[in-house]
């Protein structure tokens, strides 16, 4: 199948305190700080799944944007779904708060946070809860690479096992962070919305990032 | 679909500095282990295989802005430079990919104390395959894959793929990580670090040793050698972040979406397995091989020579199973004596000579990720 055939059908965005998807605004938390955000989007999205409050913030961004495109995921054998993220800063909001435990004069390292000074432990988060057993990558890079991103979902997609790939850039270091995930996969004249939905291309992985860069 | 070739390659690690002084001690079954005493943040000894940091002043002096180059960058440079140089070709062009693949590159500049003459912002990894792909003059970004203990495995698998749709033309892949306090303590307070030196397979193995190394391989559709990439697959057990599913079910995954359309079988084909000698890697990967009715297969683990790479281990293991697979030699599983799985394997335990066609190289790691990749030699 072509390139061409493959469309994003839906997106999830994390920013300032605030949550779209498909453009349309979630929530909108002003007063609180970044993780009283993360608590209240855990009460309105996730409820019961205590095992979020162990997990790192780059987890619980992931955990959160992946509940909310779900939905997409649902009539598909997680062997056909894979997961490509991105992002800057790595698991380094993790690794500096691991760091301050192995100082001389305070050394207590716990296995429970080292687990997550690795990047791809979000893509495992959200392999459990979602049950997917499909092709995982994570790619570190400045900013944004829409070309890289491109090609790795192509060349996913390209292979016959693969239907449906979860992807996109999730990045927090300290109070700093922005998630943009989506989904793309292979059209389908079943789909309703139509007019909703957006042809996968470069192009449209820069605008679609772009966009809310600056709110 | 554009083939692809493995083209050139190079091994830093203690065992040499170049792959062929690697092989050599590895057929005389030199490990590059040794116990160490007296870490000042340990009350407890460890077995690490770790490479001298004088090294870089007697051996390289790539040029005289070398010192303000991180270990890692150092490595990295060195093990690149002496790959390309035996191919002498344009790798500044386009068609060249820089494909770098690290868990944690410079994590130990989190630690103030730590070469203060060196900027901070080198603990991002963009930034340290940015200074790398500087000295190179590499005309593309960098692709730079972070994704636990496969991500030797992955590197190679995305850059296979790019030479393969014709994207780019050839690929550096490096892999590469070094020691720091940061790692030791995070693995030894998961009680995951044995005192002494790893036994994979083993009825008495009881944890992993940690290891350096930096490795580069060269990818390419234009240059030809003997062996070709055959097929790759990822997959995740959706089972635990810290442990590996106790059915396998990831691993097997990614072998049989690897291996569909290839006949595998005990006379064709070896596995150079992932072996860490943690008691649940090696009884996950073994299930996992006996899945795929690869009992009599022939199983080669490389942790008792080098420890566990990390991000260097998928690139490590896989140039030196092309070795076996040009040099009709199956590695001794150093430190395996007697077997300690719950299902037959067939562990290598003195150097084989064997003529094989194909290898199975497998990871798996962190977050429940699983890797497998196929190479086979021409004739």
């Amino acid at each position: 199948m072509n390139s061409t055939n493959y469309i994003i059908s839906k997106q999830c965005v994390i920013t300032s305190n605030k949550l779209f998807v498909n453009n349309k605004l979630i929530d909108n938390y002003s007063e609180i700080n970044f993780n009283e955000f993360l608590k209240e989007l855990y009460h309105e999205h996730i409820k019961s799944y205590p095992k979020y409050f162990k997990m790192d913030n780059l987890s619980k961004l992931g955990i959160i944007a992946a509940e909310l495109l779900s939905d997409e995921f649902k009539n598909i054998n997680g062997k056909n779904i894979s997961i490509v993220l991105m992002n800057s800063a790595s698991s380094l909001d993790t690794d500096n708060n691991f760091q301050k435990t192995i100082m001389p004069d305070n050394y207590f390292p716990s296995p429970s946070l080292f687990v997550y000074t690795l990047p791809n432990i979000v893509v495992g988060e959200i392999c459990i809860k979602h049950k997917i057993f499909g092709e995982t990558a994570f790619f570190i890079s400045e900013h944004f690479d829409e070309k890289l991103m491109y090609n790795v979902i192509a060349n996913v997609l390209n292979n016959a096992i693969t239907e449906l790939v979860f992807a996109g850039w999730i990045d927090v270091f300290e109070n700093n962070y922005y998630v943009n995930l989506f989904v793309v996969k292979k059209n389908n004249e079943l789909l309703v919305n139509q007019n909703e939905l957006v042809n996968f291309t470069t192009e449209n992985l820069k605008l679609l990032f772009n966009k809310y860069c600056n709110i | 679909m554009n083939s692809v070739y493995f083209v050139s390659d190079n091994i830093i690690s203690p065992l040499g500095i170049s792959t062929n002084e690697n092989l050599i001690s590895l057929e005389q079954k030199k490990s590059g282990l040794k116990q160490i005493t007296n870490i000042d943040f340990l009350n407890q000894p460890i077995c690490v295989s770790t490479l001298d940091n004088n090294l870089f002043d007697n051996v390289f002096s790539i040029n005289n802005y070398f010192n303000k180059y991180t270990k890692f960058e150092k490595l990295c440079i060195a093990s690149i430079s002496k790959a390309i140089e035996t191919i002498k070709f344009d790798y500044k062009n386009p068609d060249t990919i820089f494909v770098l693949s690290t868990t944690k590159g410079n994590v130990e500049l989190l630690n103030k104390k730590n070469n203060p003459e060196i900027p901070r912002d080198r603990c991002y990894l963009w930034k340290t395959a940015q200074i790398i792909q500087e000295y190179f003059k590499f005309y593309n970004n960098p692709i730079i894959v972070s994704n636990a203990c496969i991500s030797g495995l992955v590197a190679i698998n995305t850059a296979a793929r790019f030479i393969q749709n014709g994207t780019y033309k050839h690929a550096v892949v490096c892999g590469a990580d070094v020691l720091s306090e940061f790692i030791v303590s995070g693995f030894n307070s998961f009680f995951a670090l044995s005192q002494t030196p790893c036994k994979p397979f083993d009825a008495n193995r009881n944890g992993l040793n940690l290891g350096e190394s930096a490795t580069t391989i060269v990818l390419s559709s234009q240059y030809k050698s003997n062996i070709e990439y055959c097929n790759g697959a990822v997959s995740n057990d959706a089972n635990h972040i810290s442990g590996p599913s106790r059915t396998a079910e990831g691993l097997n995954i990614a072998i049989e979406n690897a291996s569909k359309n290839i006949n595998l079988n005990e006379n064709n084909c070896f596995i150079s397995a992932h072996g860490t000698a943690t008691p649940y890697n090696d009884e996950m990967e073994a299930i996992a091989f006996n899945r795929n009715k690869f009992n009599d297969m022939n199983i080669v683990g490389l942790k008792g020579y080098y420890g566990h790479t990390l991000g260097a281990a998928g690139v490590l293991e896989t140039v030196i199973s092309m070795h076996s697979l040009k040099n009709n030699i199956l590695h001794t599983t150093l430190g395996f004596e007697k077997p300690g799985v719950t299902v037959p394997v067939n562990i290598v335990t003195n150097n084989k000579y064997v003529n094989l066609e194909y290898c199975l190289k497998v990871a798996s790691g962190f977050g429940g990720c699983n890797a497998a990749i196929i190479f086979k030699k021409n004739e």
